[in-house]
C-alpha cells in the first residue's frame, strides 16, 4: 500500500518505515546466526555413537572413514576375522550404512533450515514518464515467521531424533546381521567338515569292498552299492561347499568389501556357552523400553504434533507480510511509508490441511500401538525360541550324543568280537556323523536365536528373522536341499 | 532265587557220603579220582567233568534224591556268565547215579518263577511218573515239591530234563544225566567212566541270558555246560579202559563227537547195550539230539588228545555270521581303514595297548570265538572242545600238565637236509 502525505504525516511515515527497515535488518542478522548444517550433523552423530556404544558395546565409527580407519580395515581383513573384527569392518566399509548416516545429515539440514526466517521480498517497478521515471519499491517480510520458528525448530528436532533412531536401528541391524553371518559361516564350515568325514567313511567302505571283490569274496553288486554311497557323499560335500560359499558371500556383502578383500576367512568355532549369560526375564518390558522402532514412532508423532500446531496457526492466521515501501514520483518526489500485505482465506480456509495432519496423527498413533504389540510378540516369540534351543542343545549334548557315541562304541566292541563286519562299523560312524550334524545345527540355532533376542533387546525388531518357521538356522543358510538332511532318524 | 554253592554243600553235608564225589570240578587238570567200586553192585562211579553227582540218601532201602530246580548264574568259561536255570546250584543238573533195580524216590522242588516237571528220558517208568506236563502229571508250580518214585527197570545211560515248556526250559539248561549201572557186572569194568551232556545255547555277546527263541543260530555249544577253554579235561593212564557216555539234549543239532588218538567202539545207546558182535568201530560217533551214545576204548596212545564235535562251527563260541568273508585278505587294512575314519576305533586300540582300566575291546560278558593257550601256542578251538590226557603214569593228587612229545614224535619245521633227501621242492 502506497501512501502520499503532508509534511507532518511524511515525518511519521518516514519514522515508521525506518523502524520496519531496522527490524528487517535485525531479523536478517539473527537469521544468519542459525546453527550451521554441518555442526548439527556432527553433534547428532557423536550422540548416536554414544548411544550405540551403550546399547551394544560397539563403537560404530559414525564419522567419515579416515586414513587410519581404512588402514585398520585392511589390517583386520588381512587375518582371520573374529566377531569384533567383522563388526568393525562392516561399520567402516558398509556403504549402505554410510547412506543411512546421511539420513542424519538430511535431518540436520532440515533442523538448520527450520531455524531460519524466510527471506524478505524486495519488489520494484519503474515507469518512464516524459517527466522522468516513476519508481516504486517495497521491502516486506513475513510477520509470523519469527513467531512460528520455535514450532518449526521443534518439528525439525523431532524429525532429527527420528532419523537418529532410524539410523541407530540400522547400525544395530547391521551389527547383528554380521554376527549372525559369522555364526552361519562357522556352522556351515563345520558342516562341510562333517560332510568331508562322511566322504572319507564312504571311500573307506568302497576301498574295502574293492579289496573283497578283488579277492573274489564280494559281488559286483556289493561294489556298485559302495560306489553309489561314495557318489552320494560327494554330492553332499559339494552342496556343503556351495552353502559355504553362499554364507561367505552373505558376510562379504554385509562387510561391504570387494576384490581381493572379499576372500575373508573366519577365526574360531561356534561358542560353547551361547546358552549362558543371557537374562530372559521380563523381555517384553525390556524390549519395549529399548525399542528404536517405538522411538522413531514417538519422534514422528512429536513432529506431527508440531506440524499440527504449525498448520493450525498458518491456516487460521492469514499470511501477513509487513515492510516498507518507497515511491518516487517525477513530480511529487520521493515518498516512504509502511507496506502491508495479507492473504484472504476466502477460497481456502485451511480446513483440509488441518484434517490431513489430524489424520496423520491418528495414523501414527495406531502405528505406534501396532508396533508395541509387535515388539511384545517378538519378545515372547524369541524368548521361547531361545529357551527351547538352549534346552534342546543341552539334551543333545548330555543325552543324545552320548547315546550315539555309545552306539559306535558298542559297534566297535562287536567288531572286535567278530560279530559284525567293518561295513557295519562304518555305517555306525555314518550315523554318528549325522548326529553330529544335528548337534551342530542345534548349536548354531542357539547362537542365532540368542543374537535375535539380543538384537530385539538392543532396540531393533528384525521382521525377517521373526518369520523363521522354527528355531533352527535358516534352511537357505545351512541346507539348501532338505533331502540332504542326515539326521539320526535316517 | 539263587542258591550258592555254600548252601548246597551245607544241605548235602547231612547226607551219607557213600557216593564219592568226582574230583574238584573246575580244576581242569586235576586228577580225577577213579572212585571205589561200590559193594551193592559192581560199578565204577562216573565222573562228570565240570559237574558233580547228586548226593543220595538211603531211607528204608529206597535211594532218595532231591533235585531243586532254580535260577542259577552259570559261567560257561571265564568271561561268559549267564542267568540260566539248573538244578541244585548247577548247570546242568548233577548226574543221578543208581543201580538197575533200585527203587528211587526223587523229590523235585521248584524254585523257578514258572511251573516245571522232570522227565526221565529213556527210562520205562510208570506213566504217571514220566514227567510230561499236562499228560503225565500236573506241572509243579513255583514253590511246590513233587515226589517221583519208581524202580529203575534197566541199566544204561539216560538223561533227565524238564518236559514242561521244553523249548524254553531246556534252552535255559534244565537237564542232566542219569546213569543206571547194571545190577551185576557185565564184562570188565571201565577204569574211567566219564559222562558228558551236550547242549547248545544262543547267547548274544553282551547279553546275560540265553535266548530260547533261537531255532537255528546257536552260538554257545557245550560239553557239560562248558565251552573250551572252560572244559575240564579227562585223564587216563595208558592201558586203562575208558568209557565215555555222551547224551545230547541240544535243541536242534546232532553232534558228531570225534576222538583223537584212538579208535573206539560204540557200545551202547540209551536203548540199551549193543551186543559185542554188533558194536561198531568209530573215531567219531554221531549223537543225535535226544539220544545217548556210549563209547569205550583202551587208552594206549599217550598224549593230549582232542575230543570235539566235528561240526566246525560248533567249536567256535559266540561266532558272528554277519561279517564279510576275509579269507585271502589281511585284517590289517580293515583295521587301518576303521582307525582312519572311526575315531572311537582308534581310541579303543590305544586304550587296549596302554592297558587302561578294564577295557577289553569286546562286548561285556562275551569271550573270544576260540582259544586257550596250549603248549605250542594258541589252540584255535572253542565251544564243544575238550581233551583227554593219556599218560603212562598218573601220580595221585598231582596235576597233569601238557604232554611232552618224545624226540622224533613232534611235528616241526622240516630241515633242509630232510627236504633234499626226500626230494621235496618247496
Amino acid at each position: 500500500m502506497n501512501v502520499a502525505a503532508g509534511p507532518k504525516s511524511r515525518g511519521w511515515m518516514r519514522a515508521a518505515a525506518t523502524r520496519v527497515l531496522g527490524m528487517a535488518a535485525a531479523t536478517a542478522i539473527l537469521a544468519c546466526h542459525a546453527a550451521p548444517v554441518d555442526a548439527a550433523g556432527d553433534v547428532e552423530r557423536a550422540a548416536l555413537a554414544n548411544r550405540i556404544g551403550e546399547r551394544i558395546g560397539v563403537d560404530p565409527g559414525v564419522f567419515a572413514p579416515s586414513a587410519e580407519a581404512l588402514a585398520e580395515q585392511d589390517r583386520l581383513l588381512a587375518a582371520p576375522l573374529d566377531d569384533a573384527g567383522a563388526v568393525r569392518v562392516a561399520l567402516l566399509a558398509n556403504h549402505g550404512l554410510r547412506a543411512a548416516y546421511a539420513d542424519i545429515d538430511i535431518a540436520a539440514a532440515g533442523r538448520a533450515q527450520a531455524a531460519l526466517l524466510s527471506n524478505p521480498t524486495l519488489s520494484t517497478s519503474v515507469r518512464l514518464f516524459a517527466a522522468g521515471p516513476e519508481v516504486e519499491a517495497s521491502l516486506t517480510q513475513a510477520v509470523l515467521d519469527a513467531f512460528l520458528r520455535p514450532l518449526r525448530e521443534a518439528r525439525a528436532d523431532a524429525t532429527l531424533a527420528g532419523a537418529a533412531a532410524r539410523t541407530e536401528r540400522q547400525v544395530i541391524a547391521l551389527v547383528f546381521e554380521v554376527r549372525r553371518q559369522m555364526v552361519a559361516l562357522r556352522a556351515v564350515g563345520a558342516e562341510r567338515g562333517l560332510r568331508q568325514a562322511a566322504v572319507e567313511v564312504a571311500e573307506s567302505g568302497r576301498d574295502l569292498m574293492r579289496m573283497l571283490l578283488d579277492a573274489g569274496n564280494a559281488r559286483e553288486f556289493d561294489q556298485a552299492m559302495a560306489e553309489a554311497e561314495v557318489t552320494r557323499a560327494r554330492l553332499d560335500l559339494a552342496s556343503a561347499e556351495l552353502r559355504l560359499a553362499e554364507a561367505r558371500e552373505d558376510l562379504v556383502e554385509s562387510l561391504g568389501v570387494w576384490g581381493p578383500q572379499a576372500t575373508v576367512t573366519v577365526a574360531g568355532d561356534l561358542p560353547a556357552d551361547a546358552g549362558v549369560g543371557l537374562d530372559v526375564e521380563q523381555v517384553e518390558t525390556r524390549a519395549i523400553r529399548a525399542s528404536l522402532d517405538l522411538a522413531e514412532g514417538r519422534s514422528k508423532l512429536a513432529a506431527l504434533l508440531q506440524e499440527a500446531a504449525l498448520v493450525g496457526i498458518e491456516t487460521r492466521v492469514p499470511g501477513l507480510r509487513a515492510g516498507a515501501a518507497l515511491m518516487r514520483d517525477p513530480v511529487a518526489g520521493v515518498a516512504i511509508g509502511p507496506a502491508l500485505s495479507v492473504d484472504l482465506p476466502i477460497l481456502d480456509s485451511g480446513e483440509a490441511r488441518r484434517q490431513r495432519v489430524a489424520a496423520m496423527l491418528e495414523q501414527q498413533q495406531q502405528r505406534d500401538h501396532a508396533t508395541a504389540v509387535a515388539v511384545r510378540s517378538a519378545a515372547r516369540r524369541l524368548r521361547e525360541r531361545f529357551v527351547d534351543a538352549r534346552q534342546r542343545l543341552a539334551y543333545m549334548e548330555r543325552v543324545a550324543m552320548p547315546a550315539e557315541r555309545r552306539v559306535v562304541h558298542e559297534n566297535v566292541l562287536s567288531y572286535n568280537a567278530m560279530q559284525i563286519g567293518a561295513f557295519d562299523v562304518l555305517a555306525a560312524r555314518r550315523r554318528e556323523i549325522g548326529a553330529e550334524s544335528a548337534l551342530l545345527r542345534t548349536r548354531a540355532a542357539l547362537c542365532l536365536t540368542r543374537l535375535d533376542l539380543e538384537e530385539l533387546l538392543a532396540g531393533n525388531r528384525n521382521e525377517r528373522r521373526l518369520r523363521m518357521s522354527d528355531a533352527m538356522p535358516p534352511r537357505d543358510a545351512m541346507d539348501m536341499d532338505p533331502s540332504n538332511d542326515t539326521s539320526p532318524e535316517e | 532265587m539263587r542258591t550258592t554253592r555254600r548252601e548246597i554243600l551245607a544241605r548235602s553235608a547231612a547226607v551219607a557220603a557213600a557216593v564219592p564225589w568226582s574230583a574238584a570240578a573246575g580244576d581242569e587238570s586235576a586228577i580225577a579220582d577213579a572212585g571205589q567200586i561200590q559193594p551193592d553192585a559192581a560199578y565204577r562211579p562216573v565222573i562228570t567233568p565240570n559237574g558233580a553227582t547228586l548226593p543220595m540218601r538211603l531211607v528204608d532201602g529206597v535211594k532218595v534224591f532231591h533235585l531243586i530246580a532254580e535260577p542259577i548264574e552259570h559261567t560257561f568259561a571265564e568271561g561268559l556268565t549267564c542267568e540260566c536255570w539248573g538244578y541244585n546250584g548247577r548247570v546242568h543238573g548233577p548226574t543221578i547215579e543208581a543201580v538197575e533195580g533200585d527203587h528211587v524216590r526223587i523229590y523235585v522242588t521248584n524254585r523257578l518263577p514258572v511251573s516245571t516237571t522232570v522227565h526221565w528220558h529213556g527210562q520205562a517208568v510208570p506213566s504217571g511218573m514220566d514227567g510230561v506236563g499236562g499228560l503225565s502229571q500236573r506241572p509243579i508250580e513255583p514253590g511246590e515239591t513233587f515226589r517221583y518214585e519208581f524202580t529203575l527197570p534197566a541199566h544204561g545211560t539216560f538223561m533227565y530234563h524238564s518236559h514242561h515248556d521244553e523249548m524254553v526250559q531246556m534252552a535255559m539248561g534244565l537237564m542232566g544225566m542219569f546213569i543206571v549201572h547194571p545190577r551185576s557186572v557185565r564184562g570188565p569194568l571201565p577204569d574211567r567212566d566219564y559222562v558228558y551232556m551236550l547242549s547248545e545255547w544262543a547267547v548274544r555277546p553282551g547279553a546275560r541270558r540265553p535266548d530260547p527263541n533261537e531255532m537255528m543260530d546257536f552260538n554257545v555249544l557245550t560239553f557239560n555246560a562248558k565251552v573250551f577253554p572252560g572244559t575240564e579235561p579227562m585223564v587216563a593212564k595208558v592201558g586203562e579202559r575208558v568209557r565215555i557216555r555222551i547224551g545230547n539234549l541240544s535243541a536242534m543239532d546232532h553232534h558228531p563227537i570225534h576222538v583223537h588218538g584212538t579208535g573206539f567202539r560204540v557200545v551202547a545207546t540209551d536203548g540199551g547195550d549193543i551186543p559185542e558182535s554188533a558194536q561198531w568201530p568209530e573215531t567219531s560217533v554221531l549223537v543225535p539230539t535226544g539220544t545217548t551214545r556210549t563209547i569205550e576204548f583202551t587208552a594206549t596212545n599217550p598224549g593230549d588228545w582232542a575230543i570235539h564235535c566235528h561240526m566246525t562251527h560248533h567249536t567256535m563260541t559266540q561266532m558272528g555270521h554277519g561279517t564279510p568273508n576275509l579269507t585271502g585278505l589281511a585284517v590289517a587294512p580293515f583295521d587301518a581303514a576303521l582307525m582312519r575314519v572311526v575315531p572311537r576305533f582308534g581310541e579303543m586300540n590305544e586304550e587296549l595297548q596302554s592297558g587302561d582300566g578294564d577295557a577289553t575291546g569286546m562286548p561285556m560278558n562275551s569271550i573270544p570265538m576260540m582259544g586257550g593257550i596250549g603248549p605250542h601256542g594258541y589252540i584255535t578251538m572253542g565251544g564243544m572242545f575238550t581233551m583227554i590226557k593219556v599218560r603212562d603214569d598218573l601220580p595221585d593228587g598231582k596235576k597233569v600238565g601238557w604232554y611232552q612229545a618224545p624226540p622224533g614224535t613232534q611235528a616241526d619245521l622240516a630241515s633242509e637236509a630232510d627236504l633234499q633227501r626226500d626230494g621235496i621242492e618247496t
